[in-house]
Formats: C-alpha cells, structure tokens, sequence
C-alpha cells in the first residue's frame, strides 16, 4: 500500500511539492497568530459556589448557608467526583469536582440548575453565584489606580460603574476583580446614647431612613413596596408622572423626619450622623506601595493570553483621557511579557538551529542537490505538525514544544537515510532518465518504510503509560505525547509524498549528486580502522558495554528525584505572607505595605502590588490575616540572584509563614493539593470538640499499627470570637426576645442596608449603622444600648453573656460533613498492606454517634496504580518484544534489540546531573527522543543486514550491513546534533527552561546511540553466529569492493 | 588531519561544551546568602511566658515601637494606663500585652481591663508603670510565639 502512495505521489510530482512548499509558507506565517501560553489546562474540571455574608462569623456561615446549600441543593449532581466546602467569616465557598472527562459547561448547566432553588436560603448576604470558569493560570493582567487628589471612594465607583463594565465586555475576560472597593454608601451613624436622650427607638430610625427613600429591601418597611408614578390621561395627550429623588447628599438625607409623633418633631440628622462612608472592608490593596485600588483581569480557559492582554491594555488607553487625576498602572503584572520574551528567545534559538543545520548539511555532503531534499523535508515535517494542531484550536504550550523538540531526532533521521538510500542506490546508474529514477525512488523509499513504522509504533506503544496518567501529570504530558506523535506522522507523511518527488527531480541524471561524499569515504575510514577490528574480539567489546551499563545504573541510582517542572525565569513573582489566624486587616495591611516597600528598594525589582485579604469574587479564598506580594524583576538582572534575595528578605519578617513562586507555579501547585500525603484517615462528624478527641483516639490506633510512622492530627486554626448568648430569664425580664436582641446588635455593629439611592444611572446603598465606638472594643459592645418594648433601654451586657472563645478561623466539610485529618507517612511496607491494616483496625474502635473514619485510598490507588503501572509495562515489554520479533522474523535479534537499545541511554543518564533531575520533563523528552532514535537505526540495520544473507541475520552480515548504514547515522547524529547546539549554547534563559536539558540530554544520548547501533548491536548479532571470527575477512573484502569504483 | 586527531578534538569540544555549563550551574547554587536566625523564641513553662528575642534587622522590618506603662494622674498612684494596639487576646478572651524587659527581647504579661476608652486601656492590673510595651508590631510577636514563620 505504501508502494501505490510512493507512485501516486510521483505522478503528481510537481504539484506535490509545490502544495508542499505551500503549505511551508502558510504555516509559518499562521503559527505566528498562534494561540500560546505557558502550561495546557492542568485543573481538573471544576465548578465553585460563592455566597458572601458580611460581617457572618464562619460557624453562621456554615450553618446558614455552607449547609443547606450543600446538603439540599448541591449533594448529588451527576457526574461529581468530590463535594468540598470552606466556611470562613464573611464567606461560604462550595467546590464541586468532576470526573476527568467531564464537559465543564455541562456540568455548569447540572449546579445551575440546581442554584435556581437557592433562593430559599436565608436573608443574611447576597444570593449564591457560581464563578465564572477560569483558565487555570487565569490572572492576565493587574491594574494598579492610585491618585494624590481623588479620594479612593470616588475610585471605587468609577471602578464599580465605568471601567469594570469596560474591561468585562473584551472577549476572553471571565472576571475583574477590584481589591480594595470601596463602596460608596450612605451611613447614618447610630449614637445609642443620643437615641435614648431623644427617646428614638433604633426601629424607628430605621424606618424613618428606609421610607425616605424609593426602594427598601426590608420587607418590614413600606418603602419595599415603592409604588409607580402612573400617568395623567387628557383627552389629547399621556402625560406620564415621575417622582424625583430630592435626596442626594448626607445633608439631605439628614433633613428628613423621624417617623412617630415627636415634641418637638426631630430630623434624622438629630439623633444621628448622616456621612459618606464605606462598608466594612474584607480586604484592601496598595499599587506600588501607594493606597488604592488594585483590578485583577482573568481570563477564560479557552482565551489567548497575549491577545486579551492587548485588549485590556488598548481598553485603559482609551478611557485613561476620562480619568483626570488617577494614574493608571496597567502592567503591575504581565504573563504576556514572559510569553514575548520566551517566544523571542525561542525564535532566535529556532533560526540559530535552522542556520547550523544547513551550514553542517552542505558542507557534509558536498552538494546543493542531495541537501535541499532534507533542508525542505525536515522542516516541513515540523511545521506541518506544528500547524496541524494550530488548525485544532489547540494552545502551543511549552509541552508542545517538548513533544515537537524529541521528535526532530527522528525527523531527521528520517529525511537523511531515505535521502542516504536514494543516493547509494542511483549511484550504480547516474546517468539514468527521470523514467528509471522514479521506480529505483519508489523502490527504495517503499522498502524502507516497513521498519520505520514498526518503531515508531513500539515508541508510542512505550509511552501509552504516561498517556494514561491522572491528574496534573496527565493533563501536562499529553499535549507533550500528541505532539510526538503528530511530528511523526507528518514526517512518514512527508517521506512518502513530497521526498520522492523531490529526489526524482534534484537527484537524476546529475552523477555529481549521487556520488559518494569525502564524509562518506571518512566515516568508512573511520570504521575500518577502528570498528571493525574490534569487532573480531568481542569479548572486550562486550565488556566494554556491560562497563557502560554499570556507569549508567549507578548513576541513576544516585539520582535525586527533582521537580518534574524545571522553574520558569518568569519575571513576575509571587509573595505570600500568613500571619496568625486572627490578625486585624489594618496590622496585615501595615505589614505587607512595610515587606512591600522592602521589596520594591531591592536592585532588580522594577515593581510591586501589595494585596490583603479578598475581594468580591475573586481568586483568593483567604481571611484578612493573609496578604500577596506581586513582584516583578527586572528583564536584566540575576533571575536566581534576585529570587534569593527576595526569599532571604521575606524570611526576615518574624511572624508570618511566606511563600515566594512564579504565579505558574503556584497554581500548578494548588491544583496538586496534599497529593504527596501518604496515609490520610479522615473521620467525619458534628462536634469540633468531639470531632478532634476522636481524631486523637484514631491518631493512638494508627501509632500501633507498623509501618505507621508519626501519625499526626491535622488540627484547623482557631482564633478568638467574641460570643454572645442571651440570658432567657433576664431578657424576658425586659420583654426582649433573643431575635430582637440579636437584629439591633447586628445593626449597630454590622450595619443594616435600608434602601437604595439611584443616581445618573449607579446605584448607592443607604446604611443604618452603629458610630466607630460601638464597635471598638469588647466593652464597648457590653454597653450597646437595645431599645426595649416598654420604651426603655438596657445594656447588652445586662440581657446576654459576652465572652470570648476560640472558633475555627475556617471550617472545612468533605462530602458534606466537618471532617478532621489525621495523617501519617508510610516506611517500610506497602501502602496498601498498611491502609488494608487500618481499616481492619478502625472497624473495632468504638466512634460516637453518627461519626465514621475512612482511609483515604489516595495514597492506597496511587500504590496500586503504581502496581498497575508496573504490570502495564511489563505487559508492554513483552508486546514490544512480540512486535519486534515479527518485524525481523528473528527471537534472537529481537532479544538483541530489547538488550542493546536501552543502552543507548547511558549518554543521556550520564548527562543529566548538568541538565536537571532525571524526572524533569525536559530529560525525559530527551530520553524518549534518543529510544525512538537507537530503535528505528537498529531495526533498519537489522532488516539491511538480512537483505543481505536473504534468511534470518546472523553473522558477518550485520558488520557489512553496519559499515553501509555508518554514513547516514554518524550523519543524522551530526544533523541533530547541530539542531540542538544553539540552545544548550544559549543557556537556561526564559523561553529555554525546558528545551535546554532536552538538547542537553539528546546530545548526550546522541553519542551513546551511535556507538550502541554502529557497534553494539552488529556486534551482539554477530556473536550469535558460530563464524564471527570471519566478521574481519568479510567487512574488509566489502570495503574493498565499495571503493573500488573510485 | 588524521582520523584520531579530529576524534579527540571532537571529545575535546564535547567535553569543554558540557563542563562550560556544568560550571555555570554550579557557579549561580552558590549564591544564596548565608542567613543569621531572624527571631529565637525560648518556649516557656507553666509558669513563665516564651521570651522572644529578634535580630536587629527583624525589629526594622517589622517596625516594633514601644511605649511605656503610664498612670491616670501621671506618677504613682492611680490606675494604669496602656494604648489600644499593646491588648491582643488569646483564644480564650483573656488580655496580654507584650512587655521588653530588654531591647529586642519580648515577653508576654497578662492584663486585667477595666474599661477601653477610644485609644485608651485602664487596667486593674498588669505590668509596673514605666515598663515598656509593644504598640506596634505585636501581631507578629503572637505569630512567632505560635511558631508562624519560615517558607511554605
């Protein structure tokens, strides 16, 4: 069949290479608009509930929001994995994961569903929101609004209302944002001593303010109800009626009159402050290290990094003339910057490549002809991959690029044998017509494909275990492998059309073309004189190798197990600061500003943004005492250098636990969570305190089981709560109800909404809140004043019980329940021995009512699924050998080609300790590269070796077979190797992070190969014959005869 | 140009090539600066509090301030008075303050409260007038005391 595609394409010779030179050109100019970014999608799909309750301590937030929510709502939606929740003061955050595989816009249409009945939830905050789905590297830009003359109020609604409207509407932005807001409200600050002199109950107050104005959410109120103006009817003419706000100012709003017959009749502005001001804050932001407010565009999974960074950017210039006073810093942080900057390096190393690799073809074989076939196939076969997956709308990601670089080796061995082959058998008739040179192309071409198919299938085959790896590691290494494996095809693709076209035309009828080249005549020298002699002792031969193989297994022995992601030289960089559970937002502000202002004075850094806390639906699930630094170092200065010092500086600040990464890796090691945990028990229950003292019970269980070692449980922060509980007989003795106690409390220390002002097209609340004394301090709210129903006043302090007590900073439920971990690691037995142990153990301890333990079976699978892993690739050792043994019809050479190929990695083993870890993707794309490499020369040696004894090879003919194939491999290896120079010469700069091992480790294994399929293998083959000791005689009588023509 | 010749050139080449990076690889791991302990916290027993002792450069970062214990009439008798930002509360509810019996070092005294009046503590007991206590910064002594601090 391969033959009838050989012909058809020379048929159509012409026009091939012309549609082949077409799609060159296109794919160049294409891949340029090209949708790139750093890492593919590596979060599983996901789904995140948010419901904001200001002011809500995190055990109301569970109890009025978390679980109704998640126990009728949300608990069985088809198709999720795993239900978590985190309640925290002021926020409830439900996260629903979903099986791999899952479509996230269906399962968005499953909670959306479910979320239209959350309207059944209590009044406490707003109305539950799913998140918008996010990439996971999702922050795009940072922008920073700082301003000498405009207060940040009047920012934050010109934030509110003109530029996040604005910024929303560019195709690809899911969300802004605004770290900082500042909502401008209406506050009637509440005196309750002032009340009490004026004999004004906090109810009326509350009406008289909420009546003042059109709309009120308080259905107690009448303005909830406010009514239409409705329209005057005459005979000719509709007029309608429309009723005009006459308040706007605190001034006014202070006008209006107290509700209930008052002597003399009071105004609201008597018996309190009418001001503008904000709402409580639950996080804040400094651009710089100046106050203000800090926008965070992110983008959606599909959106192109670099293009929504234009957007954004051309989005600010054209509003910034309407920003008089405020200083707009858009570029506080820029992946996109890191993108340009490694996509130049990039380019500059691909040209550098290109450059090399022609200048070493044409000066090793002499000839325009016989080069420009491979100068057009090898890059052709890449591009062609390259634009391929452009055409599947997928992102080229640095995985993309691994998976393209490994597949060069073959690429280009590829293009060079087929073009060795065509020469060496033209050359026996150079004179001959287009004609003949069609059926010799043909012939050859066809032949030589047989081997090369059956090792790239092996290769694939080799690496379907990575394929089916879960998690971030699949999700990062399948872009890798579908890359390869593209480059591959497109290069059988290209061989088989556009090749033989082209060495019919360049190739016949021109004997300067086709002859042999001094490189070949020295490479034959080379191996005359030193291979094949050795070759007739091949024990020392053997030895030798066995020498190589022990090098190699010490050194992998040796090896540390490194970050499989080498870090990227991104020159934005990440800073988290966690202080103690219960740090005030004013001290975390001080603080971070201070290591801020530190930061920004060091040499290399250009800027800083200083965020505390969280904002309205954004990215960060933190309380006030945990704030970020981003940072951004300077494109010339020490990348490692400065992130040394930045780390030491961090470090300085006694107190706070800190965090220094790239925001690449920071993500990727979110999504990995606590995977590296080896033993979890989790036991679910209701009481914290019951809860912990059965998770200390479970901890003593475990600490006798062996193989367990330093169980621990993993208790959650707590942190001080002032706790309020009324006194029934006491309060009844005022004729208060604990609800009433609770609802004026609440309004004087939280503030309660009253209405809504509307105002050329915004929206403003009105606030009914207690002054900045009643909240000071824990006394103060002992003296809040509650109005009782006799007219009277009593302290707080005189109805209820105000205490402190430590409550969870954050509480936490898997699959629906408050759960504690216990954890321990594992040493000395098999994990699943010891989960097995466990379980068997924990089913005789005695647990309170309605709590359970449960082994997490992560670790347990993980063990398994390693288990499996190593059974699936014995299993596929085994296809392997099966499949090499039917392409050379031979056990012996098969068991000789499973021995000797792995031994080709011995380069790049020995390499590794100057390109990274063993486990780095970089090394291991390399090694993949070198296999695929080794195997694909052996198996053309092997099936050239018995074309030459016509029965299974042994003997002599694999050391002639050896000597023919000696040109075009030492070639190829030159070729690759040249391709693969320019980066390991440039360094480790950005854009090279992962290219630079990877060439480093091919060229290692480069040299290794060769010397395995030029020596090794003839070498093993020949053994396998009782003759070997003829190996000499018979090479050096080919030798002979292949020169003589000269 | 013999055979052997261009072949040790080329191991030359390979070898000079490898060990140019091997160096620079090893050349940037030295870099990073030697560190001196930023806080040593002694933990205390039941009876006496950890004493916290920070390095110079810990105490600028942070920007601790001081303050001394006053009396409501000025000197000697009277009730004592502390500001606002020296009261942090354990878990429990109850009031400490962090004292500096010498400079950079910190110990935790607890506090009787009586009243709190805008910026202003009055105290039914707690450390002599004259002692000096933490007003700013003292967040962080808890955290360090907590044993909050190093790189996640």
């Amino acid at each position: 069949m391969i033959a009838w595609i050989v012909g058809s394409g020379l048929r159509f010779g012409r026009l091939v290479v012309a549609m082949a030179l077409g799609v060159l050109a296109i794919g160049i100019v294409q891949l340029h608009g090209a949708d790139v970014d750093v890492y593919p999608e590596f979060e599983p799909p996901a789904v995140e509930v948010q419901a904001e309750a200001l002011g809500l301590s995190a055990q109301e937030v569970e109890q009025l929001i978390t679980v109704p929510l998640e126990q009728d709502l949300l608990n069985g939606i088809p198709w999720v994995e795993d239900i978590s929740s985190r309640s925290m003061p002021g926020l409830s955050v439900i996260e629903l994961d979903f099986e791999p595989g899952t479509d996230l816009y269906e399962a968005r249409q499953m909670v959306q569903e479910r979320m239209t009945q959350a309207k059944a939830l209590p009044n406490v905050g707003t109305p539950p929101i799913m998140i918008q789905p996010t990439a996971s590297t999702s922050r795009v830009a940072m922008i920073g609004l700082t301003s000498k003359t405009v207060s940040t109020m009047q920012m934050s609604v010109l934030a509110r209302w003109q530029i996040r409207p604005r910024l929303m509407s560019i195709p690809g932005v899911a969300n802004v944002s605004v770290w900082g807001q500042r909502d401008r409200q209406l506050q009637v600050q509440v005196d309750p001593d002032r009340l009490r002199t004026r004999h004004v109950s906090l109810t009326e107050l509350i009406e008289s303010t909420g009546n003042a104005l059109w709309v009120s959410p308080l259905s107690f109120v009448e303005a909830s109800t406010p009514g239409t103006g409705g329209f005057v009817e005459t005979p000719n003419q509709r007029l309608g009626v429309q009723h005009v706000q006459p308040i706007t100012t605190a001034d006014q709003l202070a006008d209006v009159a107290v509700e209930g017959a008052h002597d003399p009749p009071l105004r609201i502005g008597d018996v309190a402050t009418v001001a503008e001001d904000h709402q409580p804050l639950i996080g804040d932001a400094s651009a710089d290290r100046t106050p203000g407010l800090l926008l965070v565009v992110e983008r959606f999974p599909d959106a192109d990094t670099t293009q929504v960074t234009r957007d954004v950017e051309a989005a600010l210039d054209a509003m910034t003339p309407g920003l008089t006073g405020i200083t707009v810093e858009p570029r506080l942080f820029r992946p996109a910057t890191y993108l340009s900057v490694a996509l130049g390096h990039l380019g500059v190393a691909g040209l550098l490549a290109l450059v090399v690799f022609l200048a070493v073809l044409g000066s090793l074989l002499r000839s325009w002809r016989a080069a420009a076939i491979t100068a057009v196939s090898v890059p052709l076969s890449l591009t062609a991959a390259a634009f391929v997956l452009h055409l599947r709308g997928e992102t080229l990601t640095t995985m993309t690029l691994v998976g393209l670089a490994a597949a060069v080796a073959v690429v280009v061995d590829d293009s060079v044998g087929d073009v060795s082959d065509v020469r060496q058998r033209l050359r026996s008739d150079p004179t001959a017509g287009e004609q003949r040179a069609t059926s010799v192309v043909g012939d050859v071409l066809a032949a030589r494909r047989g081997p090369l198919v059956v090792a790239a299938v092996v290769v694939l085959l080799a690496l379907t275990p990575l394929l089916l790896a879960g998690g971030v590691t699949g999700a990062l290494a399948r872009p890798a492998i579908v890359s390869f494996a593209l480059a591959l095809a497109s290069s059988l693709v290209v061989a088989v059309l556009v090749t033989p076209t082209l060495a019919v035309l360049l190739l016949s009828g021109h004997e300067s073309a086709v002859r042999v080249s001094p490189f070949d005549r020295w490479v034959h020298r080379v191996f005359d004189r030193i291979v094949a002699p050795s070759m007739g002792h091949p024990v020392r031969g053997l030895l030798a190798a066995a020498l190589l193989a022990g090098v190699a297994v010490t050194a992998v022995s040796l090896a540390e197990p490194g970050g499989v992601l080498p870090p990227l030289q991104d020159r934005n960089v990440l800073v988290r600061l966690q202080a103690a559970p219960g740090t005030s937002l004013t001290e975390m502000y001080r603080v971070t500003n201070r290591a801020a202002a530190e930061l920004r004075g060091l040499d290399g850094v250009v800027s800083t943004a200083a965020q505390v806390g969280r904002a309205i639906t954004a990215d960060e699930v933190v309380d006030v005492d945990a704030g970020q630094i981003w940072l951004q170092v300077a494109p010339d200065a020490d990348y490692s250098d400065t992130l040394d010092v930045i780390r030491a500086t961090v470090r300085g600040y006694v107190g706070l636990r800190s965090s220094v990464k790239t925001y690449a890796q920071d993500r990727v090691d979110v999504a990995r969570g606590d995977a590296g945990k080896q033993l979890v028990v989790r036991v679910y229950g209701n009481d914290l305190r019951i809860l912990g003292d059965t998770a200390r019970n479970v901890r003593e269980v475990l600490s006798t089981i062996s193989g367990v070692q330093s169980p621990s449980v993993e208790v959650p922060p707590s942190e001080p709560t002032v706790e309020i509980q009324v006194d029934l007989t006491k309060a009844q003795r005022f004729g208060l109800r604990p609800g009433d106690v609770r609802r004026e409390a609440s309004t004087l220390v939280s503030g309660l909404t009253v209405g809504s002002l509307y105002e050329q097209q915004k929206i403003f609340d009105v606030v009914v809140r207690g002054g900045r004394s009643t909240r000071q301090s824990i006394s103060s709210l002992e003296s809040l004043l509650i109005d009782t129903p006799s007219g009277g006043h009593v302290r707080l302090g005189e109805v209820a019980r105000v205490g402190v007590a430590p409550n969870p900073a954050a509480i936490m439920h898997h699959a629906v329940s408050r759960s504690l971990d216990v954890t321990a690691t594992i040493h000395g037995r098999g994990a699943e021995e010891v989960a097995d142990d466990v379980t068997e153990r924990l089913r005789g301890v005695s647990m309170p009512y309605e709590y359970r333990a449960e082994v997490l079976t992560d670790a347990a699978d993980r063990e398994s699924g390693n288990r499996q892993l190593a059974l699936l690739v014995l299993v596929l050792a085994l296809v392997v050998f099966l499949v090499l043994q039917a392409a050379t019809r031979s056990w012996r050479a098969a068991a000789v080609l499973v021995g000797c190929v792995p031994l080709a990695l011995a380069g790049c083993v020995l390499v590794t300790p100057f390109a990274g870890s063993l486990d780095s993707v970089g090394v291991l794309g390399g090694i993949g590269a070198v296999l695929a490499l080794s195997l694909r020369q052996s198996l053309v040696l092997v099936r050239r070796a018995g074309q030459l004894r016509r029965e299974p090879i042994v003997g002599p003919a694999a050391g002639v077979a050896a000597r023919e194939l000696a040109p075009s491999v030492v070639m190829g290896a030159l070729l690759t190797g040249a391709v693969f120079v320019p980066p390991v010469f440039m360094g480790v700069l950005p854009g090279l992070e992962l290219l630079h091992p990877l060439a480093l480790t091919v060229l290692g294994g480069l040299v290794s190969s060769t010397m395995v399929v030029l020596f090794l293998v003839p070498l093993c083959l020949g053994v396998l014959a009782p003759d070997s000791l003829r190996l000499r005689t018979a090479t050096a009588r080919a030798a002979h005869e292949t020169e003589v023509p000269q | 140009m013999t055979t052997r010749n261009v072949c040790w050139l080329a191991l030359a080449l390979v070898t000079m090539m490898l060990g140019v990076t091997g160096c620079s690889h090893a050349a940037a791991s030295e870099h990073a600066p030697a560190s001196r302990p930023a806080a040593k916290v002694e933990a205390g027993d039941g009876s006496h509090p950890a004493r916290i002792t920070l390095s110079e450069e810990a105490v600028r970062r942070l920007g601790i301030e001081t303050q001394p214990v006053r009396t409501a009439n000025g000197s000697g008798a009277g009730a004592a008075l502390v500001p606002y930002s020296a009261v942090v509360y354990d878990a429990e509810g109850s009031a400490w303050a962090f004292t500096s019996p010498s400079q950079r070092t910190y110990v935790r005294a607890p506090l009787k409260i009586l009243a709190i009046e805008n910026d202003r503590v009055t105290l039914t007991s707690g450390p002599p007038p004259g002692t000096e206590l933490v007003t700013v910064g003292a967040a962080e002594l808890v955290g360090a005391e907590a044993g909050i601090n190093g790189e996640e």
